[in-house]
């Protein structure tokens, strides 16, 4: 039995063997479990994404290439990555400056400010896109202002920038905090009486000691940073070929029929989560170590 | 170097203070060590002097000049920290080059850095370990390779925060002794904290023993040893007993028995008597006190007998066994006191 096999593969490493482990449950007990785990994956996970590509060859291979000579379409591709070259920069500087002021300094506010990063875990992204609205529309608080100075931030670039990095903001900080909490100071206290300045102390002790997790962050961020919909949805007007990103006119064309452009441009940003996962996979057996804690000293 | 830390206060958010009021004088070339139990403020005084740690009020001298306002990376210490902060990402060499090379105008050449860091490699006596990480090192490798990387920036004074407390006996041992040996071949003024009153008192020219934030004693180890300055002081330095005992007219009372004590008697009431396990011997005359012998073992010096006197609270007391004696356990014994010392109750 196959599935029974990859099972028992997993705890090949119990030397005592099944029989006598007091954790250990019976054999159709794990047989039912792992068939309960393997059917809803393959239902709700691999079903899908087979479902995407096969969708998105159905007119074969020239169809699917011709969706993407589609002017719209490759200015949806060409948005998302604008976008997505703006937000994750922005939070790779913000989530390192936010979890190094938490990781290595003492403040008032500082449980607020931990809280804060995960706001937009917690905000429906649809609500952070209105917050943006109310913001900055045309009947917002500054959005007159901003008018009068030319400079449009809803339904254009800058509103779907500002959502993206709202939306994606607590991934590099998450993936950083606990990690320069378990590290703690003293390496960069022993930087310091060295004689090395704080910038020297960033660049060459703390940033070498985070620079997987903070890769695996930027993973993370870009991901989400370019399949966000909701608030990018609400922000963005869809405006074809100018404020459409690659989640927004997959829906368009979708809701116009043109089944094989919208799965053709749902198997690219499919094809993105599964590099994403590929590399997030290997950084983590290669390098889980200083990932997920810092390594034993 | 001499290193001075006067009237040092420091208290973390609303606790007890860390420490209170602290006077510590480290002669030029002295190897001093802060003693005392966790929570004592030890380490939050060595971290003062070196300047990761600010004073609510004191000073810090180094020599005639004020350093309490200088930040650290202008301090010119050298720090050993209790879990070593090696780099993880450098090999050994750039570890300990990395105080050479982050001088910026004053940097030295890479020729000056690479002979530098040699000598020190040898000094510490891991020439062939330049190239590897680490992670690649034991324990006691990694804390040489701390020592050589604090030492390579020539700092005025050397600070080590519980330098072998991660580490096995014999690792220890050998580590003392090279830390010595360092410290007599560059005379540089050194301060380590310990917990551990066998390394203090082997290893230190003087210590200062610290308790609850304030220091209660500081002399050579013969001197905290032999001449406590308080109960604190008597009972954490090498091995005491302690019991009830009262001061009448000048004289100390044990259960109305006289004892032979002189030193530092004061107002008559209650007081502790501290007992040696020298100060205590084995007697067969119907004086003394009566009691049986609860456990025997076996320590560095010899062995010793715990006894638990009859009467009243049953006290225990360690005796001091004279080689060739026969002592079992259970067995009836008689003790008397010849000496002690005593401290207000």
């Amino acid at each position: 039995m196959p599935g029974g096999d990859s099972g028992m593969a997993e705890r090949a490493p119990d030397p005592a063997g099944p029989i006598g482990s007091v954790t250990t449950e019976p054999l159709w007990v794990r047989r039912i479990l792992i068939a309960i785990a393997i059917a809803f994956l393959g239902l709700f996970l691999l079903m899908p994404l087979v479902a995407v590509f096969f969708e998105a060859l159905r007119g074969g291979w020239a169809a699917y290439r011709a969706s993407f000579d589609d002017p719209d379409a490759r200015a949806a591709i060409a948005l998302t990555l604008t976008v997505a070259s703006i937000a994750v920069p922005m939070n790779l500087v913000f989530g390192v400056a936010a979890a190094w002021a938490i990781a290595k300094f003492e403040f008032r506010g500082k449980s607020l400010l931990v809280t804060l990063i995960d706001l937009p875990f917690s905000v429906s992204p649809v609500v952070a896109g209105l917050v943006f609205v109310l913001l900055f529309g045309a009947q917002g608080l500054v959005g007159p202002w901003l008018r009068e100075h030319g400079v449009q931030v809803i339904f254009a670039l800058p509103g779907i920038v500002l959502a993206t990095v709202f939306v994606t903001f607590p991934f590099i900080a998450r993936e950083l905090i606990p990690l320069m909490q378990d590290q703690g100071r003293a390496d960069e206290e022993a930087a310091t009486t060295l004689g090395a300045s704080g910038w020297r102390t960033f660049w060459s002790v703390t940033l070498p000691n985070v620079k997987w997790a903070l890769l695996y962050g930027v993973l993370l961020c870009n991901a989400r940073a370019m399949g966000e919909f909701g608030a990018v949805a609400v922000v963005s007007g869809h405006i074809r070929g100018q404020t459409n990103t690659m989640p927004l006119h997959v829906e368009i064309l979708y809701n116009e029929y043109n089944l094989v452009g919208a799965f053709a441009m749902a198997s690219l940003l499919a094809g993105l989560a599964l590099v994403t996962l590929a590399i997030k996979s290997f950084l983590e057996w290669r390098f889980g170590g200083s990932i997920a804690s810092a390594p034993a000293h | 170097m001499r290193v001075q830390a006067i009237g040092i206060t420091k208290r973390f958010g609303s606790d007890d203070a860390a420490l209170n009021g602290v006077d510590v004088e480290v002669r030029s070339g002295e190897l001093m060590a802060l003693l005392g139990p966790s929570g004592s403020g030890k380490t939050t005084l060595l971290r003062v002097i070196a300047g990761l740690e600010t004073p609510d009020s004191g000073r810090v001298m180094f020599g005639d000049e004020d350093a309490t306002d200088i930040p650290v990376r202008k301090r010119r210490v050298g720090f050993v920290f209790q879990h070593y902060a090696l780099f993880r990402h450098m090999t050994v060499f750039d570890n300990i080059a990395f105080g050479l090379r982050v001088r910026g105008r004053e940097r030295p050449s890479r020729a000056e850095i690479a002979a530098r860091v040699g000598e020190l490699l040898r000094l510490v006596q891991l020439e062939e370990y330049g190239r590897r990480r680490p992670n690649q090192l034991s324990g006691g490798q990694r804390q040489r390779i701390a020592l050589a990387r604090a030492l390579a920036v020539d700092p005025r004074v050397l600070l080590l925060d519980e330098p072998f407390g991660a580490l096995d006996a014999r690792v220890r041992k050998d580590l003392r002794r090279s830390l010595r040996d360092i410290h007599d071949a560059t005379g540089r003024t050194t301060i380590f904290v310990t917990h551990d009153q066998d390394e203090a008192l082997e290893l230190a020219d003087r210590v200062a023993i610290l308790n609850n934030g304030i220091l209660e004693q500081i002399g050579t180890p013969d001197e905290v040893h032999d001449h406590p300055a308080s109960a604190f002081v008597m009972s954490f330095v090498g091995e005491s007993s302690r019991l009830p005992a009262t001061v009448s007219g000048g004289r100390v009372l044990f259960r109305d028995t006289p004892v032979p004590v002189t030193a530092g008697i004061g107002a008559d009431g209650p007081a502790a008597l501290y007992l040696r396990p020298w100060d205590i011997a084995f007697t067969s005359g119907p004086a003394g006190f009566a009691g049986h012998v609860v456990m025997v073992r076996r320590a560095a010096g010899g062995r010793r007998a715990e006894v638990a006197l009859d009467g009243p609270d049953a006290p225990h007391v360690e005796v001091g066994v004279p080689v060739g004696a026969s002592v079992a356990r259970g067995e009836n014994v008689r003790i008397e006191i010849r000496g002690g010392r005593i401290f207000p109750a």
